[in-house]
């Protein structure tokens, strides 16, 4: 009879199976957010083609302002560049390197959701002045939650950084949160490209 | 087994420390109940005024009460920890898998997958409860021709609400229960891949049982439950419950699908090749990953509705800009692949089901592997079926009727895997066979009729009529209930520790067979007649189909209540199992019943075919693996003469 002793780290995954799970179920997270997003394009495309009654923008309604857009997409951008060069760092284990770009980021999510709400106080239109309209405000609106839900993940990770819990042999939450990063930035690119087609 | 002895050396996690040892689903509720009515108030005071006002203060309730009751549950613990950078312990974890804590544990934020595949259980049985109820009340409604009961918009709104919580229920009906319960034992995991993600998305689900059934109280829904746009736009609150509901739900199926494709994709056992692996196992993986893509756009449906409805959006009013046509495109890019959603795992569980009663291995296995992924690529080309007599791009009708019909052959290669099997097999008539005979006759009626359907000219005919009705109760109903029943008796020794009761089973059996074919034939019958569906009164001549089909919704009621008291009675009292009743072959019959903790000690290892049955020299697994524990059961004395 042989007697097999139990101990509770026997049972934990090793930590590369843990890592791939996590990437994998971020990427199929992702996946099924760039459906909901796919969805978003095709109703603003399919709207726009239709133009039922002339109302996709009625004559007087005014377009949201060009430059906001832009501005704020330039932004997410530059905070996903940001967390590129701390990721970057933390895998070559520079984790001052990872602390400031995780940090810069951080900051200009902020300044993006700044921006965002400011665009929100300032535009020209509301859900009822047509279909562009409505399309714009709810493209803009799942961008800020894009941006809010990234807002917080920054914060986790950066806090993480902050108390050393992440090094080069422990990259793994850095690697996810990358992940979500860049696709909100590719997201709001292709937002800004889509409402560029007003006409 | 014999061979070992355990000894468990940690320590029983402590029952201090944390807010998150006192939170459960009281304290949820409670919160929940709290939230909603502050957000009420506050929504009242600050948009009362408004024209939308109404729909801003029940939507800002209905967010407060699933905010309130997640934050209440748990669900955020993990997550605000992992910000704080303060990791869950070893005795966090063991707490969250519910160690030690009896039936507290069911009604906790809990980790283990057994837990929450009983929860899932539990939760669809009520929902089917609640659905069947409705259900019977539209049946006597239309006993008799005449609103008899109720008014036209009452009828409409129980119409609505029978169906769509119909649809949920039968989506969670079987990857809920058993995809959680089952599937990480059947690959020699000893849990899901991410056990929070799964406590996660049950009590997700959770909070939006409340919210469909507020319907009620909130003067209903007129739309039926595809709420179609412009209806949707101008019913009352409940529609603003139905899609607060639906985006929960699917946020929900969302996070238990990626759980459910990693887990699998990783965690099956060592020599666990797609080959070796249960057909179950690929019935579920497909479907989830089907629901991945699918159930999006009916959240983006949903999200337009709500802003239409709160805040004057033109998404689906043409004066402003908007289609229902966008409305109708969105709901049937889920709505066809979610029939597969619905309808695969069933086909998966019977499948499952037919090699260990036909004593015979799975016949043509590969063929039901690729029908099922050929019905996970077709159900995403063909929704526009259900468009046809809505005046959308006419001339795409050949096309889509065209996939429509194709998909036919999937289903087809599917049913012959299913006879094949049976085809001369050392037939074991127990209760869970009985399900799968049930299955392939109402399975073959859905899919014919589905045929007809399919062909333009017939579809422009039938497509108000109830004879559409009753293809979808045949496919739904019929073929993946039917299944899913089975699967329940199949399983139910593995969950309780316990055999379900076959006498009352079998009545409960024929009853729903009986009862069902009644009810569903008549339907039939007055559809091909011209008898509309969705309206609560009729002309004489259908007069004697209605009554048909009412007494046969009786009999099918009488059979589930049957049905609940096998279950009931038997999960109390009834016979002790065994670890392997059934002499399967697959994984989850080497550990007892139920199931310890982490279920495998020590992980099998696979090495053949997980249907050699009839086959000597074949066996699924070299290694059996050893239990975490002996649990509730013991290893019953046909695992030796399976193995031999």
């Amino acid at each position: 009879m042989s007697t097999l002793e139990h101990k509770p780290e026997s049972h934990h995954l090793p930590p590369a199976l843990v890592a791939h799970q996590q990437r994998r179920a971020v990427l199929f997270f992702i996946l099924a957010d760039a459906v909901f997003f796919a969805c978003l394009l095709f109703s603003y495309f399919y709207l726009r083609s239709l133009n039922v009654n002339d109302a996709w923008l009625p004559d007087g309604v005014p377009t949201a302002a060009t430059w906001q857009v832009w501005l704020i997409t330039g932004v997410t951008v530059l905070s996903a560049l940001a967390y590129r060069s701390a990721e970057t760092g933390i895998r070559a284990g520079q984790l001052s390197r990872f602390r400031t770009g995780a940090l810069g980021g951080l900051v200009l999510v902020v300044v993006a959701i700044a921006l965002m709400i400011y665009q929100a106080m300032t535009w020209p239109i509301l859900m009822s002045d047509g279909s562009y309209a409505s399309m714009f405000i709810v493209m803009t609106g799942v961008q800020f939650v894009h941006l809010v839900l990234l807002l917080i993940v920054a914060i986790g990770i950066v806090n993480r950084g902050m108390k050393g819990l992440l090094d080069d042999g422990n990259v793994n939450h850095a690697v996810l949160v990358g992940y979500f990063w860049y696709w909100v930035a590719l997201t709001a690119v292709l937002a800004a490209c889509t409402t560029f087609f007003v006409h | 087994m014999a061979e070992s002895t355990i000894v468990r050396t940690e320590a029983a996690p402590t029952s201090g420390g944390g807010i998150m040892r006192r939170l459960n689903m009281w304290t949820g509720i409670a919160l929940g109940v709290v939230l909603a009515a502050v957000a009420y108030v506050v929504g009242n005071l600050v948009w009362g005024g408004n024209d939308q006002g109404e729909d801003q203060a029940v939507i800002a309730a209905e967010l407060g009460w699933v905010f309130g009751f997640l934050i209440g549950v748990g669900a955020f613990v993990a997550p605000v920890n992992w910000m704080l950078g303060r990791d869950l312990t070893h005795d966090d974890e063991m707490f969250l898998a519910g160690k030690d804590q009896g039936t507290a544990r069911y009604f906790r934020f809990t980790t283990d997958h057994k837990v929450v595949g009983v929860q899932y259980l539990v939760l669809a049985m009520t929902t089917f409860g609640v659905g069947g109820l409705l259900a019977m009340m539209i049946r006597t409604e239309l006993a008799v021709p005449g609103e008899k009961l109720f008014g036209g918009q009452i009828y409409n709104s129980l119409v609505g609400v029978h169906g769509i919580v119909m649809i949920v229920s039968t989506i969670i009906m079987v990857v809920g229960p058993w995809g959680n319960f089952v599937m990480p034992i059947m690959i020699g995991a000893r849990d899901m891949a991410f056990p929070r993600l799964n406590a996660l998305s049950f009590w997700t689900l959770f909070p939006a049982v409340p919210i469909f059934l507020s319907i009620a109280v909130l003067r209903g829904i007129p739309t039926g439950w595809v709420a179609y746009a412009p209806l949707s736009d101008q019913a009352p609150p409940g529609m603003d419950a139905f899609a607060i509901a639906i985006i929960l739900f699917v946020i929900s199926a969302g996070i238990g699908a990626v759980n459910i494709i990693v887990t699998a994709l990783t965690m099956r056992a060592r020599g666990m090749t797609w080959n070796r692996t249960p057909i179950f196992v690929i019935g579920v993986v497909a479907t989830s990953l089907l629901g991945l893509i699918a159930l999006p756009c009916f959240e983006v449906a949903m999200l337009y509705t709500l802003l239409d409805r709160s805040m004057a959006g033109s998404f689906f009013v043409p004066d402003q800009g908007g289609s229902q046509w966008l409305y109708a495109n969105l709901f049937w890019l889920m709505g066809h692949p979610e029939v597969y959603v619905i309808l695969i795992p069933g086909t998966a569980a019977v499948l499952e089901m037919a090699p260990v009663f036909a004593r015979k291995p799975l016949f043509g296995a590969r063929l039901a592997v690729i029908g099922i992924i050929a019905l996970v690529a077709l159900s995403v080309l063909v929704w526009a079926h259900h468009m046809f007599v809505s005046g959308w791009a006419p001339t795409l009708a050949g096309p889509f009727m065209l996939t429509t019909e194709l998909i036919s052959i999937p289903t087809g290669l599917i049913f012959l895997v299913l006879v094949g099997t049976i085809w001369r097999g050392n037939i074991w008539t127990r209760l869970p066979m009985l399900f799968i005979y049930g299955f392939l006759w109402n399975f073959m009626i859905g899919g014919v009729t589905g045929i007809f359907l399919s062909d333009v000219p017939a579809d422009n005919e039938l497509h108000g009529a109830l004879f559409v009705t009753a293809h979808f109760h045949y496919t739904l109903l019929g073929g993946a209930m039917i299944g899913a029943m089975g699967a329940l008796v199949y399983w139910f020794p593995k969950m309780t520790g316990r055999m379900l009761n076959e006498r009352p089973g079998t009545v409960a059996f024929w009853a729903v067979m009986i009862g069902f074919n009644i009810t569903f034939l008549a339907m039939f019958y007055n559809g091909l007649a011209g008898m509309p569906r969705r309206v609560a009164d009729y002309p004489p001549q259908f007069a004697v189909g209605n009554m048909i089909s009412t007494l046969g919704a009786y009999v099918i009621g009488i059979g589930m209540l049957v049905f609940l008291y096998a279950i009931v009675s038997s999960w109390r009292s009834g016979k002790p199992a065994g670890a392997n009743p059934w002499h399967g072959k697959t994984l989850e019959w080497f550990v007892p019943s139920p199931p310890p903790l982490e279920n495998f000690e020590v992980l099998p290892v696979v090495t053949g075919d997980p249907y050699g049955y009839g086959e000597p020299d074949t066996r699924h697994t070299s290694h059996t693996g050893v239990p975490a524990t002996v649990g509730g059961g013991t290893p019953g004395e046909s695992d030796e003469e399976v193995q031999a």
